[in-house]
């Protein structure tokens, strides 16, 4: 972000960039690590585009996810009743409302509904801000959410924010964090007063919350206290983020946008060290933190270290067990680490994106195996099935997208929704987590019950069948 | 819908005399004994006026705001000549989507049963200005109209918006939409606007089926907020009128038009711009038709 900084400062553009703007980063590609590699060492990781598809999560669906989260924000889509739908889901109880526009509010403009959604939650649910997601609909027939959002700011007595989602302008659903994180701290920021002496904010985005309270434990441990953002935040809690001494990344592309938004915007210094998981990771995560707060924190991450030989021991029985590690590129790269840390090896590796900004691990991986299968995409299970199928991966690693094909497949999986991976701790359990699974597969093959999910004819098709380079 | 109904589409630049062309249009064929509706597809609804001698009329999307049930008497009212009049309208200027509209106005006349019900000789569709997006293409598509036709003066910019329009007709024509029926030629005051505007049509595969002088008569006459069939039905402006009436409902010949590309359009309007000039400054050439 060093050229922004000297043009206009991306936190002052109507909104976020698209991931594939602003980090180069690329949602097609199947193929090994090494040419990958090579690819990503030139000029520039070359568009690629699936002739079919079978699901993808967009902008909306990532900012609902994330924005639920925050403790005090009432949430209002402005679209059609299925635009919430991610709200339906499991998750965080936020209070939220969908305009439900209909055929004529998207003739006619659907600003009315708007105000009576935004007035019916403040009067039923009493949110202390309120958010206001656009959906496909309004982007369309150009509803102005910020014309309303600071009327009704005024009349109510509460900040606003418009989130200016849209559901289309991105292939990587993980722009919708940026985007939500755009608009909090572009409307909701209070400014900045004193830095508290010894706070930070940990910049959570996807990470499940007990294992950031972990992380947190671990800072407290050294001396150093945090707050989350924006992943567990509260409206209130935003005064405190804006008065931290410095903002740390959990997971170094996530937390990027909100961290240099709120350098640019209140002069939070924004520290970014890999990611931290498995004990070499979070040693050097806390050290980087360590250093930059002035502290010594070698004694802490010796004391936590020492205690888990007995995690990796436990799993020696599984030695050389091939694991596909599928999720977000910066957490792929430190969860593949972590895999080999436990004497278990790397069959393939499954990003939803990735960009330039990880051309080194890349050429790390590479430089082990240059033929390991790295495959670019999310939702994609015909992909996935089929290079599970040819690796004969014996665990999936993935993050709360639903790993149905892999268990039809009789492939168990270790989900990170509900097994904790980062810090030390993460470490432990994500270490007994494979070790029952790889212990006991005969559950998943209950699950396949014999049957392959797919033809053979579609299994005879090879993993990058569907994407084909973009022609301008 | 009867066979024998004709669904005639009129679009042509913004300002370029649609709406007047199209009620004169109108009044003429019912001065002819033909059952006519206009339905204005514009957002501004101003496509009947003239026609309505000032009668309030609530527009198609708006009778749909509070969602109760809609009749054909709210959303028409009958106007000179008996012209049944309606206007789609639409969002006011700078929100919402009046090309939706357009097409969900018509679908609700069609539910409505208006041709059924009415059972009109002619249907003229007054479009909106150029074919911004696909909603405003809605009276070309699908089979809804037997012909378009387009009105534009001898200005550069209403030929270059005829030529897009070309381009809509002949993208939908070959699956089942509205062929061009040809150029209505307006505002024609120079004495090379008619060749221009006829050399274009033959370039483009179509022909120009009346030339409408410009007159004071048609602005008076709209100042008293009548079309000119009614003001002044004994003016040649009038019998211009007629003649076009009795051209657009007799002759029914229709054509997938040739729209120039843009390379050819500028040559084209180039060889026309030094023609003027040689034609002002007293240069005379063989065949230059001016």
């Amino acid at each position: 972000m060093g050229s922004e900084d000297r043009a206009t400062p991306a936190i002052q553009h109507r909104t976020a960039a698209t991931r594939e703007k602003r980090a180069g980063a690329i949602a097609a590609y199947a193929g090994t690590a090494g040419r990958l590699a090579l690819e990503a060492a030139g000029s520039a990781l070359a568009p690629r585009v699936r002739t079919f598809a079978q699901d993808a999560t967009n902008d909306l669906q990532r900012a609902l996810e994330l924005l639920r989260t925050i403790e005090g924000l009432g949430i209002v889509v402005h679209g059609p009743a299925g635009c919430a739908g991610t709200l339906h889901g499991d998750g965080p109880a936020a209070p939220w409302a969908v305009t439900g526009l209909d055929q004529r509010d998207s003739i006619m403009g659907g600003d009315g509904r708007l105000r009576e959604a935004i007035r019916r939650l403040h009067a039923q649910r009493g949110p202390r801000a309120i958010v206001v997601l656009g959906t496909p609909v309004v982007a369309i027939n150009g509803d102005e959410l910020q014309t309303v959002t600071d009327e009704l700011s005024e009349e109510l007595g509460i900040p606003i924010a418009p989130i200016l989602t849209d559901g289309f302008r991105s292939r990587i659903g993980a722009t919708g964090h940026d985007v939500a994180v755009h608009g909090l701290l572009k409307h909701l920021l209070p400014q900045r007063q004193a830095a508290a002496a010894s706070r930070v904010n940990l910049l959570a985005v996807a990470e499940g919350a007990e294992e950031v309270q972990g992380l947190r434990r671990l800072l407290l441990e050294a001396g150093i206290e945090s707050r989350t953002f924006p992943r567990g935040a509260s409206v209130e809690g935003l005064r405190e983020i804006v008065n931290a001494v410095l903002s740390v990344s959990v997971d170094p592309d996530e937390s990027e946008y909100a961290g240099q938004a709120l350098r640019q915007l209140r002069g939070v210094p924004y520290l970014s060290p890999p990611a931290p998981i498995g004990a070499a990771g979070t040693a050097a995560w806390l050290a980087a933190v360590g250093e930059a707060m002035g502290l010594d924190v070698s004694e802490v991450a010796a004391r936590q270290g020492a205690r888990l030989a007995g995690a990796v021991a436990r799993l020696a029985p599984h030695a050389g067990a091939r694991v596909f590690v599928s999720l977000p590129a910066a957490q792929a790269f430190a969860v593949a680490g972590l895999v080999r840390e436990l004497g278990l090896s790397v069959a393939g590796i499954g990003v939803p994106s990735i960009g330039p900004a990880h051309a080194g691990a890349l050429r790390a991986v590479a430089a082990a195996d240059p033929g390991i299968p790295v495959l670019v995409g999310e939702g994609q299970a015909f992909e996935e099935v089929n290079l599970l199928r040819t690796l004969g991966a014996e665990l999936l690693v993935s993050r709360g997208t639903a790993p149905l094909h892999a268990l039809r497949l009789g492939v168990p999986v270790l989900d990170l929704a509900s097994v904790p991976v980062l810090g030390f701790d993460g470490l432990e359990g994500f270490a007994e987590a494979a070790r029952r699974r790889l212990a006991n597969p005969a559950l998943a093959r209950f699950f396949a019950g014999g049957r392959e999910p797919y033809l053979p004819g579609w299994l005879s098709k090879s993993t990058h069948w569907f994407i084909k380079h973009e022609v301008k | 819908m009867s066979k024998s109904t004709q669904h005639l589409a009129i679009y042509g630049k913004g300002g370029i005399g649609k709406s007047t062309t199209t009620s004169n249009l109108a009044a003429a064929l019912a001065d002819q004994g033909l059952k006519v509706i206009q339905i204005g597809c514009d957002p501004k609804s101003d496509s009947t006026t003239t026609l309505r001698g000032g009668k309030y009329l609530n527009t198609v999307l708006d009778s749909t705001r509070d969602g109760g049930k809609v009749r054909l008497e709210d959303v028409s009212v009958v106007g000179f000549g008996g012209v049944l009049c309606i206007e789609a309208g639409g969002p006011v200027p700078g929100v919402g989507c009046a090309g939706r509209g357009i097409n969900a106005a018509i679908e609700l006349l069609r539910d409505l049963r208006l041709f059924e019900e009415f059972r009109p000789d002619v249907v003229l569709y007054d479009v909106l200005g150029d074919v911004v997006c696909g909603g405003f293409a809605v009276p070309i598509r699908e089979g809804l109209t037997d012909r378009v036709y387009v009105v534009t003066s001898s200005d550069f910019m209403a030929i270059y918006a005829a030529n897009n329009l070309f381009k809509a007709v002949n993208k939908y024509a070959p699956s089942g939409g509205a062929k061009l029926g040809g150029v209505i030629a307006n505002s024609v005051a120079q004495p090379w606007a008619r060749s221009l505007i006829d050399d274009f049509a033959k370039t483009t595969g179509t022909r120009a089926v009346e030339y409408v002088p410009r007159s004071t008569v048609v602005a008076q006459s709209e100042l008293y907020g009548q079309t000119v069939i009614e003001a002044n039905p004994r003016s040649p402006q009038a019998d211009v009128y007629r003649r076009l009436a009795t051209t657009v409902y007799e002759d029914r010949e229709s054509v997938i038009p040739k729209p120039l590309g843009p390379n050819e359009l500028r040559e084209w309007a180039r060889r026309w711009g030094s023609l003027i000039l040689d034609n002002e400054q007293g240069v005379v050439q063989a065949q230059a038709g001016i």
